[in-house]
């Protein structure tokens, strides 16, 4: 299947005849293979993993992901390849959802994703 | 008949204007080309993120349900414009487009009794529009301490209109922007982001045929789309706007660096005649002078 992963600013990945993506899905992980139902979902904080030849991850901070016709789009405000991920960004991240958890304005919804988000980058760490 | 020194003085003057605007037109052309790449990296987002938008629209059966930034407040009474402009003058007709276009919007709504309110982003907008429409400006936002305008920028911007919707301050949202076409020639446009304008029938037949598997469901996920589509929407005005606005300058420019030769040519003529002129003029002094004697 076609893959894509946009961002406002570019596109940052676009390749053909990938056999398996790994996504984030807001209601837990998916595994998009080949000629998968047309199906729409959000991302919440978390690795996309492409599995090509040599595995390709990238970590976003939410998005939409639309499947259609055999082709993958992946939109996404902000998404950073794993491998030139710096401790700054990391920490400028952390920051910015402290803060959402510390503004009493927060939705819910606000709160959960930055959870995840400082849960997620807590992860990637360690690993 | 100005003086051969003050013909002198105004070739040194028109020369070293010259050299400004071939300046800037060097300079327009380096950053067209950066901003003209940016815009159209850009637009594979807003379009996908549209299509995305419209399958979600065609599989919402029931309207009443939908969410009101999608289908608005079913009343057009006040209409907000966000007039989005440059920060800097000498670009051409770039900043007087937009704000022509936007005046014909604001005369058709004043004269509809519909009210009004203008959000102006970039101080050139404010300025062309304090004198007839001061009254309606409501903010004016500059970003003129930025090198570039990045997401962010645009997200604030988003989630100030979506506040202002949602204290039911304004029914309708228009955006007014310069689409980017070639660098002779960018299209004020007038964009309607609230409610979500429908879009061609053409597109919809084309989604309708695949059924859609929604994860959450249809109205979550737009609830949470329909501000980052704006946010979108709003992003690619200002990529658009930036590269119009590099294009519009540098052809602006490129007349003026003609233009200005074209003078210097006339000028120079004009300068080796009155020298001339004056030769003669002198040389008939001392025939005569001679033949006097």
């Amino acid at each position: 299947m076609q893959v894509d992963i946009v961002t406002p600013e570019k596109v940052l990945f676009s390749e053909k005849d990938i056999s398996m993506v790994t996504i984030p899905g807001i209601e837990g992980q998916m595994g998009i293979l080949d000629n998968h139902l047309p199906v729409v979902t959000f991302l919440k904080p978390g690795v996309i993993n492409i599995e090509k030849s040599e595995n390709k991850y990238f970590f976003t901070t939410g998005g939409v992901v639309d499947f259609k016709n055999n082709s993958l789009s992946i939109l996404c405000q902000e998404v950073f390849d794993v491998k030139d991920f710096s401790d700054k960004q990391i920490n400028n991240l952390k920051e910015r959802a402290n803060k959402k958890l510390e503004d009493t304005n927060s939705t819910d919804h606000d709160i959960f994703i930055s959870n995840a988000l400082i849960d997620e980058l807590n992860l990637l760490k360690t690993k | 008949m100005p003086s051969l020194k003050d013909l002198r003085n105004r070739i040194t003057s028109v020369k070293s204007t010259q050299k400004i605007t071939k300046a800037m037109k060097m300079v327009a052309a380096a950053k067209l080309r950066k901003a003209q790449e940016n815009a159209e990296k850009g637009r594979a987002y807003s379009e996908k993120m549209n299509q995305i938008i419209n399958n979600l629209k065609s599989s919402i059966t029931d309207a009443s349900s939908a969410p009101k930034l999608l289908a608005g407040t079913g009343k057009s009474d006040v209409h907000l414009c966000l007039i989005m402009t440059a920060d800097r003058g000498l670009c051409g007709g770039f900043n007087t487009n937009i704000v022509k276009k936007a005046r014909e919007h604001f005369n058709q709504v004043i004269n509809s009794n519909q009210k009004l309110k203008i959000i102006t982003v970039g101080s050139k907008g404010s300025d062309q529009l304090r004198r007839n429409f001061k009254d309606y400006i409501v903010e004016k936002i500059s970003y003129k301490n930025l090198k570039t305008i990045s997401v962010n920028e645009a997200s604030e911007l988003t989630s100030k209109i979506i506040t202002m919707f949602n204290n039911n301050e304004f029914d309708v949202c228009t955006i007014f922007y310069n689409k980017f076409k070639s660098v002779i020639s960018q299209e004020p446009q007038a964009q309607q982001i609230i409610p979500v304008e429908s879009s061609d029938t053409k597109e919809i037949e084309e989604t309708n045929d695949t059924q859609y598997e929604f994860e959450p469901d249809e109205n979550e996920i737009l609830e949470h789309l329909l501000p980052q589509n704006i946010t979108t929407q709003i992003f690619k005005a200002f990529l658009e706007n930036a590269a119009s606005e590099q294009g519009s300058r540098m052809s602006a420019m490129d007349n003026a660096t003609r233009n200005a030769g074209d003078l210097i040519d006339k000028l120079t003529i004009n300068y080796n005649r009155s020298r001339q002129a004056v030769i003669t003029k002198e040389l008939i002094e001392i025939i005569s002078g001679a033949e006097s004697l």
